[in-house]
């Protein structure tokens, strides 16, 4: 278990900069993700703290000391990739000992550890086949077993899920969540799944262009996004946003008959108001809009509709009956406006949301 | 049968007649050069030539290993070849891995420049190499074939080995890297085993080029004990006035055995990619 202090990192290629002065803690048995799109550096922060990539400047720091120039082999990590990156040529016991015998593990005691993995993962009949030989899934199983064999400190996992079917997605998300509860180390874990980031993190980081928006345990991000840009990043179905201004009453959206009373209200300040789908009701005296879509899953609607310019997505239950070209009222659940400066994308105010 | 089944079975027969005639075709002087070496002198030159010969005889094969100085040459060649391949492919694939995953100034241009190396035509670099050569005492030696084999055999066992490993997912090192292994341990027990089809491979290209090169072994050797298969049975063909041809075609089976019994080895290496599956998406 270790704590891992990335102080004020910068990686850069040239004039191309992938990450921007970005300072996170982890703490010591943490399991900590960093979420974001593609291409917004969460990949190469991993790589860093394994030691595959340098930073340009900046310090990596496991329980304080400065790791910067040692070798990913001596700092003690485990890392789980996209690819499951198996040695292809080894049998799958001889991808679990790899590890150990590069660390001299006596023949004996090195048997026993892969016996014992290997019952935790349920993968004892694939020993003997050659990594090749195994589905997805089945591999994916193999290198958490490389990771675990050898208790590292600090567990690193690049996407590890995004190969996988959906099923097999959610069954080894609670593998792992089991993994870090059994071992209680120190995860660090890259996606861009806001699903496996919100069930899985102790908190999470949001990344985007190489830069930290936020850092927060998953409730705290979902109900209070920080930036327009991980308001729209966490949830599914994602956060309605309209444009508009605070007036002296309140939020006005523009071009809509839509006032809202907040409690920040200024005069003419140009925000974009942010609200969930589930904030979004059916009111007699609301918002004018017709019905585009109707989407059932069951256990719920999705109802997506045309308020002037705009399209707002309602998230009802199951009972509703609304067809396509209904027209309806749409108000909003007190409380659960979320604002946005329009320049900058910033949250307006601190408290959870806006009355 | 219906029409369009006739016409499917048709044009099966058609593809098999066609592919059958190109065997035919190729293989024909390969299996003239047997059955010659095979048949008795007097029926090789007899008119109307026959394709079967009435008996066989071994006479020719037995002419060529003991009364000629064929063995020795077949030795040469098999000294220089093997070695010059085995600097080859060793230093082709540690420079193949240099190249490809290390970052330092110019590497492309370095490539490239390897690329130029090989792309040069033999007879350009054959003064100057002669003068290297005979600078270090080596003309005349079969050393010095090694050298010069190497000199080219290099430039394209790396250009070769560089594709193969720029194949290799990067994944697979950076696991082994946090799993300690070192570089060389990577490049040993990670890299070779999976590009060892590809490894194979230039080694029996490389071979194939240093086996049959002429111009070099013409030029740098003159003593008949030194001499490697290319021109020495040239010369052993020549020395009697008129060509011997039975001899001539037993040479040619012996010399095509090593490269035959190559590809039998490593045929099953061949078009295997031993790294499918390992790296998904």
């Amino acid at each position: 278990m270790a704590a891992i202090s990335l102080d004020h990192i910068r990686k850069s290629y040239g004039a191309h900069v992938i990450v921007d002065n970005l300072c996170i803690d982890v703490q010591a048995g943490e399991f900590l993700t960093l979420l974001g799109p593609s291409g917004c550096g969460k990949s190469t922060i991993l790589r860093m703290i394994a030691g595959l990539d340098s930073p340009s400047a900046g310090g990596i720091l496991f329980d304080g000391r400065r790791m910067n120039d040692v070798l990913p082999a001596d700092r003690n990590i485990a890392m789980v990739f996209q690819s499951y990156a198996l040695y292809p040529h080894m049998t799958v016991r001889q991808n679990l000992e790899y590890p150990l015998r590069k660390r001299r593990v006596p023949a004996q005691q090195r048997a026993a550890m892969v016996d014992n993995v290997a019952g935790i993962l349920q993968i004892g009949p694939l020993l003997d086949r050659r990594s090749s030989q195994l589905s997805g899934g089945q591999q994916q199983r193999v290198a958490l077993g490389r990771a675990m064999i050898r208790s590292p400190d600090v567990f690193l996992f690049d996407e590890p899920l995004s190969n996988l079917d959906a099923t097999l997605r959610a069954h080894m998300r609670a593998e792992i969540i089991q993994l870090h509860q059994r071992l209680g180390k120190t995860m660090v874990y890259v996606t861009h799944d806001q699903i496996e980031a919100m069930t899985m993190s102790t908190r999470i980081a949001v990344l985007e262009g190489g830069k930290l928006l936020q850092l927060g345990p998953p409730a705290e991000v979902y109900a209070r996004p920080a930036t327009r840009f991980v308001a729209s990043f966490v949830g599914t179905p994602r956060m309605n946003f309209l444009p508009g201004a605070l007036v002296p009453g309140g939020f006005r959206a523009d071009g809509l008959a839509l006032e809202i009373a907040v409690a920040h209200a200024a005069d003419a300040v140009r925000v974009t108001a942010g609200v969930r789908p589930q904030d979004l009701l059916l009111a007699k005296d609301g918002l004018p809009a017709r019905v585009t879509l109707v989407e059932r899953t069951g256990q719920e609607t999705l109802v997506t509709t045309s308020a002037g310019a705009q399209t707002l997505v309602l998230r009802l239950d199951e009972s509703c009956k609304l067809r396509i070209g209904d027209e309806i009222a749409i108000g909003v659940r007190p409380g659960k406006l979320h604002l946005f400066d329009e320049a900058s994308g910033e949250r307006l105010g601190n408290d959870d949301c806006h009355p | 049968m219906t029409g369009a089944r006739m016409l499917r079975l048709g044009g099966r027969i058609c593809r098999d007649v066609l592919v059958w005639a190109a065997i035919g075709l190729i293989s024909f002087p390969l299996v003239w050069m047997v059955l010659t070496s095979l048949k008795p002198r007097i029926e090789t030159n007899g008119y109307p030539p026959s394709f079967l010969p009435s008996s066989l005889t071994l006479v020719h094969y037995y002419d060529l290993l003991f009364r000629t100085g064929f063995g020795q040459l077949f030795v040469n060649s098999l000294f220089v070849s093997l070695t010059s391949t085995l600097v080859a492919v060793l230093f082709g694939i540690a420079g193949a891995y240099g190249l490809v995953r290390f970052r330092f100034a110019a590497r492309g241009l370095m490539a490239r420049l390897v690329l130029f190396a090989y792309l040069l035509p033999a007879v350009v670099l054959l003064v100057p190499l002669y003068v290297i050569v005979a600078s270090i005492g080596l003309n005349g030696s079969l050393w010095g074939l090694v050298i010069t084999d190497t000199t080219f055999a290099l430039p394209f066992a790396l250009w070769l080995l560089r594709a193969f490993v720029a194949a290799l997912p990067p994944d697979i090192e950076a696991a082994a890297a946090i799993d300690g292994a070192g570089r060389f341990a990577i490049l040993f027990e990670i890299v070779i085993p999976q590009a060892l089809p590809g490894i194979l491979a230039t080694a029996v290209f490389t071979f194939i080029m240093a086996y049959n090169e002429y111009l070099y072994a013409l030029v740098f050797i003159n003593a008949d004990q030194s001499m490697t298969l290319p021109p020495g049975v040239l010369r052993l063909v020549k020395e009697s006035y008129d060509i011997d041809w039975n001899l001539m075609m037993a040479a040619a089976v012996v010399i095509t055995m090593p490269i035959l019994l190559l590809f039998a080895l490593v045929q099953r290496h061949f078009g295997q990619g031993l790294g499918a599956g390992s790296v998904k998406g």
